[in-house]
């Protein structure tokens, strides 16, 4: 490539020959956003010129822009001055003009221990990069160590994110610097990527808040992101310099930082200078953008004299012009169609007919129904015909607010109908859908308010026969919906990633300068595309700027884009690894299917997925791609209305005349619970009188929409009968496995006689036995085998109220609790410093020993496998919370405890007590024969605790026979007990009245396992109703052995559904996920998930999901009970036609007698 | 059936059997009338596995990767060595990548993807050259490693099928190594046996692989004429390959003197003893195989290196594919470290053996005390003691055995192929020093090892930077990770740093290497202006003296370490100046050695 190659021509050695007539030193950083550049004079520290602009993505041509002005106004050319260059674009570009390239945190540092040698920590912030350096001083030799970090792939909580938050929120780029932090009010926002963070933004502007609100909280969740991820758990030392564009140019930031530091150093014990405030610690110098310009200049000083001598400005313009195209046409792959003809035919079958709005007589009546979709990004309306013809539609712009938004698009197909020559609109039935569905509903009066999914689902199965897989492709939305027989099977959402939507497609064109409507037709000119890796849109953005670089023309760039988008929609987010086995009729429909080089990728994505299968997939566009989900909920009017239901509408009139006022402060924060969550009131007056007023509040939970004692009351007491009549098995297991079992005491009585050292020293810690406090995380695998523990260290005779658990997880206490992580693994691990902080920091009487064991291997109830070995992220993170709070300094040690963390084997109990007793006996003056009698009690109090818990939920599982309902099974492992992990998902779930079971709470005893399993033993297809090797071969892993076997349990048991629970990272859960679903679904039950869940809680997808899976499981049971109507009556039948039967069987035999009697 | 009535045009059964079939058929066609599903529930089975089995030998090809080109070439040679058809992945690189998402798993570790998708990609290559998908699925067999560690790799085997499935070849074979028994249950007759000679051959193969693959990384950053290293390891390798290829195995009926060829067959026991004495004499211990290994010395001698090039060093450690492959699955790493001017520390695949027995050892240890044969014994009972001690030393003695015999034998190919590489690390002491940080028995992929590595290099001053490649997923190199960042702070002249190889971003990773390498540099480059200093002398005298002797230019010569010292430009400008001042006698190059030896 040429950008990388070594220019071989004379003037490197004649522009190195001439080094004597060095008059300047430039410093060059080439960002990822900006370049900045700054000519210092040769021998000496004065600046004669500095710059910093926005290149726009045209890094290269930028840089040439700059070259050109230094050139013409500080007077740098060739052979008199040295180029040395840094930042991300640094590289690739150096040799083009002769620059030396030093990597960027380097040229930081230098740059920071020349200038400011007082500074112990630096956090600079870039366009998508953020670095981190440590100056730590070694007390040994004196010498400064660097200790240095920089965002890995992502480019959560750096400026990228505040840029494209802030063209959200169209704040201008010179208003954006003026936002501030401090005194102004904060929401949650989630600033680990800023795809969440756009979501969480999104979700609180619909709300009504004011964009600054908005501003401050996405600078507090960016400083909160990399104090905790950024610093990988290192404490941020006194003095602080806040470097790069977001650091100097927002005051909000600045502020942010402010804010934060001290309090980090008030908790961590920080020692600060004495005589200055610690916000005084924490600076911005004037020329933070051009640290690391500074810095490369500084890299020069100590490079020979003939290195980074300038060449001048040929090459790259060469390159630019000319060389970079050479390169483009051998690389990446062919553009988004190999011929003309191809494109034509294309064409001809996917391109829709412009969409003609019906026409009306003049002063018509016209009788129509609504159907009103009002999604994250855009709001839709459609008017349909009583026969279900589209007869106008509207699209419009989310302005933030569903109701104004809610108001014109009803105005604007009002227009389209009463502009026609006095036609009059007569509205039969409305029905919402999308994001606002519920208050729209409630605002409008509608008839129906339909989850998107089941509107969509409906939309397609009007306009297609037999669709088998809806794909439909929003602005921020994705769903895949399988259906068999016109019947919803599966459906696939995003949960929380928003790659590979609309939104990404549209705010790229449009930053390249390209309106959405001419995206194909751009990207169509292309005849060969970069390739780009799909996933995270924040990383696509990253390789943008790197092909941009390497010459790719924005039609090719396009191209590529819509090229990811079928991989992201169907390998990313849908997570299918095998199309064909979704169906062959596929809809494509959405407001991103409009975009004809969108469907031209999927279709050939689609079709190549097929190769090989010797099926053809029929690959369909909805005709009414971005109205799809607005039709199916007129449809459903229009349904309501045939079936006899008068709308209760307010009309048109009243819709123009809607005043609301929208209220969210500390008077509408909710008293009813310790959460005291914010909520937004709106007042909403359609009419005169009281009639035409009413208050809707959204709230984060039901009890927080009453708007009085009396009524929170009612709902209340609502919410606990549903809950006593569906219990949830995870729920009980989540709150009493913490619970004391009061185990029989089984220490040694104290010795009589004392008489040698080891035995006196033993009854001094036998006696403290009854004092000592040992705490125990509420983490991972203790959520299996705490009763254990507390038995055997009850048993021992520590008092119950001594064996402390941490509190349960928050949201607010990971917060807190942290920062002191620095790696990013699965949530239910990165959780566990949070609690171990919690028992540290938070107890109010201190404990003298922290209990976190590392469970190498578990004990299973099932048979024939072949290891039951425990995860090893679970295993290993004692050590890695171990890690971090020694690191800096030992806190348990300067807290007064103990940590301790064994290496224990639960299936093996001798050896787990060996490993036991060598963990507790130098603290609690142990013999090994006490010791094994508690292993033994504890041993016994887990089963007694697994037994009742199972006990339960076999009495749940037969009233549910009985009752002929459905019952949930949680496949997840252990700890997604865990409200915090869960994210309550499953408490959602038995409030819409089902009950919940989950894999370790499932029923073993020998009659059920006999009905579910008996005939497959028999058979031989397994050893024993415990035995999963007839679906998995590789059984190594505990919990997934024993979620494999829930999966056949849930399969087999007629009146079970599951619901799969994923952490993000699992390990040991990927290689199962074909599998479990393979068994659940192949039986006909349904499977639904909810994979890749960590710390973030995408409330909205979530309500979405369970929203969407309530009502595919009610048609489910639906289903069920017809069957078993027509059962019933085939068996009637049957009993009439047996005795039928039996009647002339009974004649011919007396025929017969008769006959022998003649 | 039989019917013997008729009643108003309809047949009446005569037994109680045939009303009841009578009453199933109504009941099954009111059913389907009503649209009601008569089929009983299929659950779901996991695909039945197809034997390879020793009649199909001759016709199957067998498909392997993952390693090092270099060992990857010893493996074939081994394999059509032992009889087998075989052929090796092309390099794992992006497009591999991506075929391994599509129709993996998600949420897999990366190596899986790359390894997974390289297989994919090349039995569609195979396709598209004409064979047809029966064909492949007949005709091929892939063989890889297995596991049944707490890291997801051991479930890999499943993840293969599936993906294959998924990608048009179901029923294609996988083969794993450790799990042999499994494909020898399957098969009576297995297809892939391993012999006597195959293993010793896999020995002596993963042992050569080891020490080319680290004498070319190096020779190369000093090689004078740029590209001579590349061609002599090329050379070198295509040589041994040829040699473990075609040398002749060991029969005793072949060698024994006539007198007892006819004697032997009627003592099984003594010819199995003398053949399995004559192999292990014969693969390991044969002059022909020494002669071979010293004529790769020599070609390899041919390639000048200027060892006063200043170069940071960097151990590699991580993951083991991750840290072993050469290509996009770890961003290219060490060629982009060699392009920066760093010489690079691979880790062979033998310490990983070791890494393997130890734990096993480590293991058998913590539970001695445990199933004894007589737990209750007395103190005084001797015989019962023993007997307890017996059982768990046996076990021990006999691990600690092979430990000990495979760092001898790769001592041994490290002595013949010239000294220069480092011989096998003490596995106990990397668990001694990992252990105050990362549990030693704790384990899952390469437990303790990471750490134990970074702080063994650190504290002897072996090397400059550590890097730790670790792939995107991998669950314990993660964890490790964590724990690192309290090693980094205990130890402050560390300079270590992580990289998550994802098989994307690749620029990123580069830069963040950039990033601590410039750390690295600067060390380096102060170590030998201090060393250079020390000596007094002008670096152009220093040069002018190596130029006058050649063994000094060679690349096997055994520059002394100082202590303290990590570069090799310090330490050989320190031992420069000591021939120069007469306080040093040159070292002898293995060459000199072995010629006094033979």
């Amino acid at each position: 490539m040429l950008l990388n190659s070594k220019p071989q021509h004379e003037s490197v050695l004649a522009a190195q020959r001439g080094v004597t007539g060095i008059r300047y030193c430039v410093g060059l950083d080439v960002g990822s956003t900006t370049v900045k550049a700054i000519v210092v004079k040769a021998g000496s520290d004065e600046i004669v010129w500095r710059d910093y602009q926005r290149h726009e993505t045209r890094q290269t041509e930028k840089l040439l822009e700059f070259l050109k002005c230094m050139e013409t106004e500080a007077g740098i050319a060739p052979r008199n001055c040295r180029i040395f260059i840094t930042g991300s674009g640094g590289n690739a570009i150096s040799s083009l003009i002769g620059a030396k390239f030093v990597q960027e945190v380097n040229a930081v540092a230098l740059a920071v221990e020349r200038l400011h040698p007082e500074v112990n920590s630096v956090i600079e912030l870039g366009g998508q990069d953020a670095k981190f350096i440590l100056f730590k001083e070694d007390w040994k030799s004196g010498h400064r160590k660097k200790i240095f970090s920089m965002n890995d792939k992502c480019a959560g909580g750096t400026g990228a994110v505040i840029d494209k938050i802030a063209a959200k929120l169209r704040i201008p780029i010179e208003e954006l610097g003026r936002q501030q932090y401090n005194g102004i009010k904060l929401h949650p926002v989630a600033g680990k990527c800023g795809v969440f963070a756009e979501t969480d933004i999104n979700s609180l502007q619909k709300q009504g808040l004011p964009t600054n609100e908005l501003m401050a909280s996405l600078f507090d969740a960016i400083v909160l992101q990399n104090l905790t991820v950024l610093t990988r758990g290192h404490t941020l030392q006194p003095h602080v310099l806040l470097l790069g564009g977001p650091n100097a140019l927002i005051l909000g930031m600045r502020e942010a930082w402010q804010h934060h530091l001290p309090l980090l150093w008030k908790e961590r014990r920080v020692t600060l200078p004495a005589g200055m405030a610690p916000q005084e610690m924490i600076k911005t110098p004037g020329d933070a953008l051009y640290f690391a310009a500074i810095g490369a200049v500084e890299f020069g000083r100590s490079e020979s004299e003939g290195t980074g001598c300038y060449l001048g400005r040929s090459a790259l313009e060469l390159a630019i012009c000319e060389g970079r195209r050479g390169q483009t046409a051998t690389l990446g792959s062919r553009g988004l169609s190999t011929c003309a003809e191809e494109l034509q035919e294309f064409r001809d079958r996917y391109a829709l007919p412009a969409f003609v709005p019906a026409t009306f007589e003049r002063g018509e009546q016209v009788k129509a129904f609504i159907g009103l979709d009002g999604g994250s990004t855009s709001t839709k309306a459609v008017l349909l015909s009583e026969q279900r013809e589209v007869l106008a539609k509207a699209y419009r712009l989310s302005n933030g607010n569903p109701i104004q938004d809610c108001m014109e698009i009803l105005e604007d197909l009002r227009k389209q109908v009463e502009t026609q020559g006095g036609a009059t609109l007569k509205v039969m039935g409305v029905g919402t859908t999308g994001y606002t569905k519920d208050t729209l509903q409630r605002v409008l009066h509608a008839d129906v308010a339909l989850v998107e999914t089941v509107a969509h689902t409906e939309s397609a199965l009007h306009f297609f026969t037999d669709p088998q897989v809806i794909v439909d492709v929003g602005g921020q939305d994705i769903k895949l919906i399988t259906l068999r027989d016109g019947c919803v099977q599966d459906f696939k959402l995003n949960t929380q990633c928003s790659a590979g939507n609309g939104y990404f497609l549209q705010s790229t064109a449009e930053g390249l300068g390209i309106a959405v409507d001419e995206y194909a037709e751009t990207a169509f000119r292309a005849e060969r595309m970069p390739v780009f890796g799909y996933g995270c849109a924040v990383f696509l953005q990253s390789d943008i700027v790197n092909f941009q670089r390497q010459g790719w023309r924005t039609e090719e760039i396009l191209a590529g884009l819509a090229t990811v988008l079928p991989r992201n929609v169907f390998l990313h987010v849908a997570k299918v690894p095998s199309l064909a086995a979704l169906g062959t009729r596929f809809i494509l429909q959405g407001g991103t299917q409009n975009n004809l080089a969108v469907v031209k990728a999927e279709v050939d994505f689609l079709r190549s997925s097929f190769r090989g299968t010797g099926i053809a997939p029929e690959i369909m566009v909805h005709p009414h791609c971005g109205e799809a989900g607005a039709i199916g909920a007129g449809i459903e009017a229009i349904r309501r209305w045939q079936g006899g239901h008068v709308t209760r509408f307010i009309g048109m009139e009243a819709v123009r005349n809607i005043r609301y006022r929208i209220t969210r402060n500390e008077e509408t924060r909710c008293s009813y619970c310790k959460n005291a969550c914010l909520r937004t009131f709106l007042d909403i007056e359609t009419g005169e009188g009281e009639e035409g007023e009413q208050r809707i509040i959204i709230a984060s939970c039901e009890k927080g929409a009453a708007e009085d004692l009396v009524m929170m009351r009612g709902i209340r007491n609502g919410i606990a009968a549903v809950k006593a009549a569906n219990p949830n098995l995870i729920e009980m297991a989540e709150r009493e496995v913490w619970h004391s079992r009061h185990p029989e005491i089984v220490s040694d009585h104290l010795p009589a006689r004392a008489w040698t050292k080891a035995i006196r020293s033993r009854v001094v810690r036998m006696e403290q036995r009854g004092h000592l406090r040992i705490g125990m995380p509420r983490v991972l695998n203790m959520y299996a085998y705490a009763p254990l523990f507390s038995a055997y260290f009850e048993s021992l005779g520590l008092r119950p109220e001594n064996i402390v658990y941490s509190k349960f997880t928050t949201a607010e206490m990971y917060r807190t609790g942290s920062s002191r992580g620095s790696i990013d693994p699965c949530y239910p691990s990165k959780i566990a410093i949070a609690h171990v902080h919690d028992l540290l920091l938070k107890q109010k009487k201190p404990l003298n020993a922290i209990f976190f064991p590392m469970f190498d291997v578990l004990a299973s109830p099932l048979t024939n496998t072949r290891a039951n070995n425990a995860c090893p992220t679970a295993s290993i993170t004692p050590e890695t919370v171990k890690a971090a709070f020694t690191k800096e300094s030992d806190l348990f040690a300067e807290h007064g405890l103990c940590y301790v963390n064994p290496l224990v084997n639960l299936s093996q109990r001798a050896l787990f007590a060996c490993q036991m007793f060598d963990a507790w006996a130098p603290m609690l003056g142990l013999s090994r024969e006490e010791n094994e009698r508690a292993i033994e009690v504890g041993y016994r109090e887990l089963a007694k605790f697994e037994s009742d818990i199972r006990t339960r939920a076999r009495e749940v599982l037969e009233q549910l026979e009985a009752e002929d309902r459905l019952g949930i099974v949680m496949l997840g492992r252990p700890y997604h007990h865990d409200s915090g992990i869960n994210h309550e998902i499953m408490e959602q779930f038995q409030r819409l009245g089902y009950p919940i079971f989950s894999q370790s709470t499932l029923p073993m005893d020998e009659d059920l396992l006999e009905r579910l399993f008996g005939d497959e033993v028999r058979a031989g297809a397994i050893h024993h109703a415990l035995d999963i090797s007839d679906v998995w071969k590789t059984t190594f892993s505990a919990s997934s052995n024993h979620k494999l076997w829930a999966a056949k349990f849930t399969a087999r048991h007629p009146g079970l559904v599951a619901i799969e629970i994923s952490s993000f990272k699992c390990g040991h859960d990927a290689p199962i996920y074909s599998v479990i679903e393979q068994i659940v679904a192949r039986s006909g039950t349904p499977y639904f998930s909810f994979k890749d869940m960590d710390e973030n809680c995408p409330a909205g997808s979530i309500k979405l999901r369970i929203e969407t899976i309530d009502y595919f499981l009610r048609r489910y049971q639906e289903r069920r009970a017809q069957q078993k109507k027509s059962e019933a009556e085939i068996e009637i039948q049957v009993a009439e036609y047996e005795r039928g039967l039996q009647e002339k069987q009974g004649r011919a035999y007396e025929a017969e007698q008769y006959v022998q009697g003649e | 059936m039989q019917y013997d009535n008729q009643c108003a045009g309809d047949l009446l059964p005569s037994s109680a059997e045939g009303m009841a079939v009578r009453i199933a058929t109504e009941r099954l066609r009111l059913r389907q009338a009503a649209g009601l599903c008569n089929a009983p529930v299929e659950h779901f089975h996991r695909p039945k596995e197809r034997p390879f089995t020793a009649e199909e030998r001759e016709r199957v090809t067998v498909l392997f990767g993952g390693f090092t080109w270099k060992h990857e070439r010893l493996i074939a040679a081994i394999l059509r060595g032992s009889g087998y058809k075989c052929e090796m992945l092309p390099k794992p690189d992006v497009t591999a990548f991506a075929y391994g998402k599509e129709y993996g798993n998600n949420g897999q570790c990366n190596p899986t993807y790359f390894t997974i998708g390289n297989l994919i990609r090349h039995l569609r290559t195979l396709e598209e050259q004409g064979l047809s998908r029966e064909r492949i699925v007949e005709e091929y067999i892939f063989f890889t490693a297995g596991s049944c560690g707490p890291c997801r790799f051991g479930m890999y085997e499943s993840e293969y099928r599936l993906a294959l499935e998924n990608a048009g070849f179901p029923g294609f074979r996988i083969a794993l190594y450790q799990a042999e028994e499994a494909v020898k249950a399957a098969a009576e007759n297995p297809g892939l046996k391993l012999t006597m000679d195959f293993n010793l051959g896999a020995l002596n193969m993963l042992n050569l692989g080891d020490v080319i693959n680290d004498l070319e990384y190096r020779i190369r950053p000093y090689e004078v004429v740029a590209g001579a290293t590349d061609a002599a390891v090329e050379e070198v390798v295509d040589q041994l390959s040829d040699f473990l290829e075609k040398r002749r195995w060991f029969e005793i009926e072949e060698r024994a003197p006539k007198w007892l060829r006819g004697w032997l067959p009627r003592h099984k026991w003594l010819k199995g003893t003398l053949n399995t004495a004559g192999k292990i004499s014969e693969h390991l211990y044969s002059k022909e195989f020494a002669d071979r290994m010293y004529r790769a010395r020599a070609r390899l001698n041919e390639v000048e290196v200027d060892h006063l090039r200043v170069k940071p060093l960097v151990k590699i450690v991580g993951e083991f594919w991750a840290q072993l492959t050469e290509g996009d699955g770890n961003f290219n790493m060490f060629a982009f470290l060699e392009q920066e001017g760093a010489q690079v520390h691979v880790d062979p695949i033998a310490g990983w053996i070791t890494y393997l027995l130890y734990q096993a050892r480590a293991g058998t240890e913590v539970k001695k005390d445990l199933d004894l044969p007589h737990p209750d014994a007395n103190w005084w009972e001797w015989k019962k003691l023993l007997a307890n001690n017996w059982k768990f030393r046996k076990k021990w003695l006999l691990l600690g055995l092979s430990e000990g015999i495979w760092s001898h034998l790769f001592a041994r190919t490290v002595r013949h192929l010239g000294n220069v590489t480092p011989k096998l690390i003490s596995q106990r002491e990397l668990a001694r020093m990992a252990h105050p940080f990362y549990h030693s028995l704790a384990r899952g992929g390469e437990g303790h090892l990471e750490v134990g590595k970074n702080v063994y290099y650190t504290t002897n001053r072996l090397c400059h930077m550590v890097l730790a490649l670790k792939p995107f997923g991998c669950m314990p190199s993660s964890q490790s990770d964590g724990v690192q960042s309290a090693v980094v702070n205990r130890f402050s002249e560390m300079i270590f740093l992580p990289i998550e190889t994802s098989g994307e971003g690749e620029i990123n990773a580069h830069s963040r290497v950039q990033m601590a390498l410039g750390e690295a540099r600067i060390r380096a480059k102060e170590e030998f202006e201090q060393a250079l200093e020390s000596t007094g002398k002008d670096l152009a005298a220093v040069r002018e003296y190596v130029d006058r002797h050649r063994s000094l230019r060679s690349p096997f010569y055994p520059v002394p370490r100082s202590s303290g010292i990590a570069g090799v430009a310090a330490n050989f400008v320190l031992h420069v100046s000591n021939l120069m001042d007469g306080k040093a006698r040159p070292c002898r190059l293995p060459d000199e050695i072995e010629r006094r030896c033979f």
